[in-house]
């Protein structure tokens, strides 16, 4: 073939590529509006009517019907118009032995539209509705500030972080659809007809999750939440409990090292004011206290604050945080936290002007107080997502030893040493699997997370050791100081990474 | 007064907003054509339906098209094989073309070990054209080859093995159909006359007894699956399989035989059926040849020997065999377990012969029945040219090779006369120097061949590899000297062959990325730059090559000649062959083979055939204590992944990295529990994965999905000898901590 020919057909041919041609051709003829080509297979799927006063919606799943094939998730990220990877339906899997006869079950899961709604109850925005006609708890996605909070108070690990939008997005059980007669998209995708969408009372809902305490094995206690799902036909064989395929995982979990930081920071601010406060006004130390402590203390504050908005999607949005302090732990931290920085600020400020004393002293009640109640709800934040791992003997713990270990240091460093030696001596109870109440946190530790544990142990190792030589070499402290915040940073970003808590069934060797 | 209610909704809305830009993203809209709500975003300004491109099943997708491109899918409503439902491949059929490692342009590698540079595809169809005549020049036309696949289109697979064979003069190309296929192949060709898989979908639906063998439906086919659980006659579901696998965990009942022992059990059902004159005579002697010495072989397939060597008990194999020997409607459906073995041949048909025998063959629910794996194999078997010639037909005979050549208008001289190669012997021929050029097209052996460990260094010993492919990062991408960048499924036209024999359509429906070209395209210019375009003057587009294979087709068993071109495939809704010229018009959604009992053999009878036993290849010793089963991971995982692994949601419906399942009895002498990372060692090779305790498999094995690209480090190359199907399922290993 002549050169020129070669290049004519080359030409011809990537022009042709490049022409679609399916449309002309093979374009299918609908009419307009009509019935929904599936509408027959699914009729029976969904309920008639739409929900009465005090009924809702709710997903039911027949276990035994379902084969594993997973559309479902694929179909809700399809039919919803969902970013790469997102989808609001998982599957997991649920597996059982019984002198050598295995189970196993496919189990496909999305939002359960709780009676109760902890996604609700705990955010700072009331960027969540439960629908009073239908009972779907929908997610009001201009609402999010993208504070996450919703990703650790859900049971069932429903709402997902967007991080293209940051904000969370969730299942709506295709509202709009039902509201047309149509099937959600998990349900018209199952090939076997294994989801349906029920009508059910708020009342029936609660005696059902005090039968059965938990939607299914290995999951939190249903009266958290009071999920409306209904899982049939579990498989149980008489000798053995079914149990998630994923219950050996050790992945760690989200690190959430914003929150990490602005937890100490406002710890060790809020410590550094106490006993600042402690000493400067009611004399607990004769020397007298410099200045620095305080400003110390507010810069510390407010690094806090920075470091909390920079773990929000939309920090544009986070005037909106104070919506939900009627319920919300998380609203109340944040009412308290902000203003305290400035009122940290002015305190620390106030000390370099000749004042009268009383201002001092109500600047520092203001300071101390507001931190104190701020970590006060701090602690409540994690205690209200009813984790184990974060019940409030165990968070109050980590978060009162940290500000008073770190907040006393420059004032009693040995002190100090002493109460940042016994938190370490907690954490070390805490990891060793024969001992600890949270077993799987502690063969996180001592596997995927044994780095950090290491690193954290030394860190706080040295911390000790300089605080305890302190007295004797001027600077010191400041390096003890550095040692010691690092180590208990390390100890918090831990305390997220090893939390280890009750959850929908993950597959085998999950992603 | 408005104007103020509406700031004050506005300031409501400010600080509670139920609306707003983030919203938008998800509302959903009605979708009109038929669809129900959609996204809004990405709604169709037109739709149209075709076959999905990965499985045999066929399922047809209904595409979402805006301004011509696709955008969005859905499972087709109207279609009679998947009726409105997709697995979750078929779902994300589109995401595999977006994705960043496509090959958009021809990549040339001057020296092994460097970098690729792009070149044009004028470059490269001269580079190709010239390493391969030097090749064949220098060491004769056996020196080159060509590995194909069952992933593209039919007329695609009929160019390549055309121009290869009589236009390149080429003797030697086979597919990774012959990994999946090949047994099924050669047992109905023995026993039926000709590869032809008798059944319709709707025999799932319409059997009392639905036997699985070696299938594991509900996550290799799900969609079949389905169609199962539409059989309204509360059918009896056995699983045959040493694994419980999630199929077995459906069925009614699950025959867990010991690994390896399928011949076995199934001459010892036939000898059962025999001594409980639960066999069909009438159809024995009516529509076979060679019971009698079949029923002689038997003799030893007592129901002890059989127990014994299976591992089932006796009252468990006479219940089977009531079952099967019943007069109910009994269909039997095998896959890889049984496809993949070193007998497998004489297996596959010890199954044919259990449906021969009981009359269970061309009436409605009933077949010995082979289910295909990729979406285009059956395409492949008939229209290849690599095991056979064109359209059904044989290399060695005379009259074959003169129709084909006056079909073709070239001269039967060019046809080759003698077979190729099969796959193994290709590879084989590599290892021993003797082919020196390999052309691999849409397919990745770097990743699935069996015993893989020496394929890169055997790859090493070509003095040119041809890699055709729609990415440029699979394993066997990555060794190529030369890459011709190809147009995926959706980018491109033509027609694929499903496991019940129907034909559907492949449409254009997306742009492929920058130069890439469908295989159809890169086959044309190749042949044009060779020099033979005169040869494929009627070959222009895909439809054209299906009117010739039409024409090919006339007369056979496989015969097409009666459709009327891509729209009335369109049209109705997919065909199955056979549709010849006089068959009355509209025969019929769901067609199956040999309701009149006629077979494709000469005499028109069916044939049982059987043979001895043969040892196991490698068996579990001391040494290597355990036996390694490798098979399907999940529905979301695709062969060697080089699609499904561009899909992040499907990513996620598979496991993370590899996993090794193990029976407790066998963990705990290994002294290890789930979740730990263990190294799995063969005579080839160890690899490490993440160990899963359960009796899901029986004790003394261990089971490994096949899509982690180190699987087949561990596994033994041997053959069936009558497929060269190789091997899989098969071979010793230990498992150390």
């Amino acid at each position: 073939m002549s050169i020129e020919s070669s290049i004519n057909l080359i030409d011809e041919l990537l022009r042709e590529q490049q022409s679609l041609t399916a449309v002309e051709r093979f374009s299918q003829f609908h009419e307009k509006g009509g019935e929904p080509e599936l509408a027959n297979q699914y009729r029976d799927l969904i309920p008639l009517s739409k929900p009465g006063v005090g009924e809702q919606y709710s997903f039911e799943v027949d276990l035994e019907a379902c084969s594993g094939c997973k559309a479902c998730v694929t179909a809700c990220h399809s039919l919803n118009g969902l970013d790469e990877g997102e989808s609001w339906r998982d599957v997991g899997t649920l597996v059982s032995e019984d002198e050598g006869v295995a189970t196993q079950q496919t189990v496909t899961t999305a939002c359960h539209h709780c009676a109760d709604p902890a996604c609700a109850n705990g955010c700072p925005t009331l960027a969540y509705e439960k629908e009073a006609d239908t009972g779907v708890v929908r997610h009001l996605d201009d609402q999010c500030i993208g504070c996450q909070y919703c990703t650790l108070t859900c049971p069932y690990d429903v709402p997902k972080y967007n991080d293209r939008l940051g904000i969370v997005r969730k299942c709506d059980m295709c509202q709009s659809r039902l509201n047309e007669g149509e099937a959600p998209a998990c349900v018209q995708a199952c090939p076997n007809e294994a989801i349906k969408i029920r009508v059910v009372g708020t009342e029936e809902i609660i005696d059902r999750n005090r039968v059965n305490s938990f939607l299914l094995p290995g999951t939190a206690p249903s009266e958290i939440t009071q999920p409306s799902t209904r899982f049939v036909n579990l498989r149980k064989t008489p000798g053995a409990i079914p149990e998630p395929a994923d219950k050996e995982d050790l992945t760690p979990a989200h690190a959430h090292t914003p929150l990490a930081v602005m937890l100490v920071l406002t710890q060790a601010a809020a410590g550094i004011l106490l006993f600042d406060g402690l000493s400067r006004f009611i004399g607990m130390r004769l020397s007298p206290q410099p200045e620095w402590h305080a400003v110390l203390g507010a810069l510390l504050a407010v690094g806090g604050i920075i470091g909390a908005t920079s773990h929000l999607g939309r920090p544009l949005q986070a005037w909106r945080s104070f919506l939900g302090w009627r319920k919300s732990w998380l609203s109340r931290e944040i009412l308290i936290f902000g203003p305290w920085a400035g009122i940290s600020l002015v305190y620390a400020a106030s000390l370099y002007f000749t004042i009268p004393n009383w201002i001092h002293f109500g600047l520092a009640l203001g300071a101390i107080g507001a931190g104190l109640l701020g970590v006060f709800c701090s602690v409540m934040v994690y205690v209200f997502t009813r984790r184990p791992y974060w019940s409030f003997p165990q968070t109050s713990v980590r978060f009162g030893l940290t500000l008073l270990g770190l907040g006393c240091i420059f004032v009693f460093p040995l002190l100090a040493a002493a109460i940042l030696a016994t938190k370490i001596g907690f954490e070390i109870f805490l990891a060793i699997e024969s001992f600890s109440p949270f077993p799987k946190s502690a063969r996180r530790l001592a596997g995927p997370l044994n780095r950090v544990w290491r690193e954290r142990l030394l860190l706080g190792f040295f911390g000790v050791v300089l605080l305890l030589v302190s007295p004797t070499i001027p600077g010191l402290i400041i390096v003890g100081f550095g040692f010691s915040f690092a180590g208990e940073f390390l100890a918090r970003s831990l305390y997220f990474r090893a939390v280890d808590h009750p959850k929908m069934p993950g597959g085998v060797n999950p992603q | 007064m408005s104007l103020l209610a509406d700031k004050i909704a506005q300031l409501g809305n400010r600080i509670r907003s139920h609306t707003g830009p983030l919203t938008e993203q998800l509302v959903r809209r009605p979708g009109d054509f038929g669809l129900g709500q959609i996204p809004e975003r990405l709604a169709p300004d037109s739709t149209t339906s075709m076959t999905c491109g990965f499985c045999s099943t066929g399922c047809s997708l209904k595409i979402h098209l805006k301004d011509g491109q696709a955008t969005n899918l859905t499972p087709e409503p109207n279609y009679p094989v998947n009726t409105g439902m997709a697995c979750p491949k078929g779902w994300e059929g589109l995401a595999p073309l977006a994705a960043p490692d496509r090959a958009t342009a021809p990549l040339l590698r001057e020296k092994r070990g460097a970098n690729p540079k792009e070149i044009d595809w004028a470059a490269a169809a001269n580079h190709f054209c010239d390493r391969m005549k030097k090749t064949m020049e220098k060491h004769g036309p056996e020196s080159v080859a060509f590995l194909s696949t069952g992933q593209i289109c039919t007329e695609e697979m009929a160019y390549l093995g055309a121009f290869a064979k009589f236009g390149m003069g080429m003797l030697h190309g086979d597919g990774n159909t012959r990994q999946c296929m090949a047994t099924a192949v050669r047992a109905y060709k023995e026993s039926f006359g000709f590869d032809a898989p008798p059944y319709t979908y709707a025999d799932f639906e319409e059997s009392d007894v639905i036997v699985l063998i070696g299938s594991n439906l509900c996550i290799a086919h799900p969609i079949m699956w389905q169609r199962v659980l539409q059989n309204e006659r509360t059918p009896e579901i056995i699983v045959i399989d040493p694994r419980k696998t999630e199929t077995a965990m459906q069925a009614t009942q699950h025959v867990a035989l010991a690994p390896k022992s399928d011949l076995v059990l199934f001459y010892g059902l036939a000898q059962l059926l025999i001594e409980r004159e639960q066999i069909d005579g009438e159809f024995i002697a009516k529509h076979t040849s060679s019971f009698e010495e079949f029923r002689k072989h038997l003799k030893d397939f007592t129901p002890e020997y059989t127990s014994a060597e299976t591992g089932i008990g006796i009252e468990e194999l006479t219940q089977l065999a009531d079952l099967i020997g019943s007069g109910k409607r009994v269909s039997f459906w095998w896959t890889m377990g049984v496809n993949q073995g070193h007998e497998a041949t004489r297996t596959a048909q010890a199954i044919i012969n259990l449906a021969l025998m009981t009359g269970n063959i061309g009436k409605p629910g009933t077949g010995a029945n082979s289910i295909t794996g990729q979406c285009n194999a059956m395409g492949s078997r008939l229209f290849s040219n690599t095991t056979g010639l064109l359209g059904g037909h044989d290399f060695t005979n005379e009259g074959d090779r003169e129709k084909v050549a006056a079909v073709l208008g070239i001269e039967s001289e060019k046809i080759p006369d003698r077979n190729s190669l099969a796959y193994d012997q290709i590879i084989e021929g590599i290892c021993e120097g003797k082919i020196k050029a390999l052309w691999v097209i849409a397919t990745n052996p770097a990743h699935s061949w069996i015993g893989r460990n020496e394929f890169e260094a055997i790859l090493g010993k070509l003095d040119f590899l041809v890699v055709q492919d729609m990415y440029h990062t699979t394993e066997t991408a990555q060794h190529a000297d030369l890459l011709l960048p190809a147009a995926a499924w959706g980018e491109k036209e033509g027609t694929m062959i499903n496991s019940e024999r129907r034909i559907g359509l492949v449409k254009k429906v997306s742009r492929a990325p920058d130069q890439a070209l469908s295989d159809f395209s890169i086959f044309k210019l190749l042949a044009n730059t060779w020099g033979c375009g005169d040869m494929f003057r009627g070959w222009q587009t895909p439809e054209d090559v299906f009117k010739i294979l039409q024409k090919l087709s006339e007369g056979q068993p496989c015969d097409i000649s009666g459709i009327e071109g891509y729209d009335e495939i369109n049209h109705v809704g997919g065909i199955q062959w056979p549709f010849p010229s006089d068959l009355k018009k509209n025969p019929g959604q769901e067609r199956r083979l040999f309701e009149d009992g006629k077979f494709f053999t000469d005499d028109q009878r069916a044939r049982f055939i059987f043979a001895d036993r043969q040892p196991d290849p490698e068996a579990p010793d001391g040494t290597f204590p355990l036996r390694l089963l490798t098979g399907r991971g999940s529905s979301a995982q695709w062969h060697t992944q080089t699609r499904t692994g561009k899909s992040k949601v499907l990513r996620l419906l598979g496991p993370k990295g590899n996993h090794l399942e193990i029976h407790p009895v066998d963990a705990k002498k290994a002294g290890l529990v789930s979740g730990e990372t263990v190294r799995i060692v063969s005579r080839r090779a160890g690899i490490l994965a993440k160990a899963f305790v359960t009796s899901a498999v029986p004790i003394g094995s261990v089971f490994v999905p096949m899509h982690d690209s180190e699987t087949n480090r561990l596994t033994l190359a041997v053959f069936d000898p009558h497929s060269r199907q190789p091997s899989y399922k098969s071979c010793a290993v230990r498992v150390e901590k």
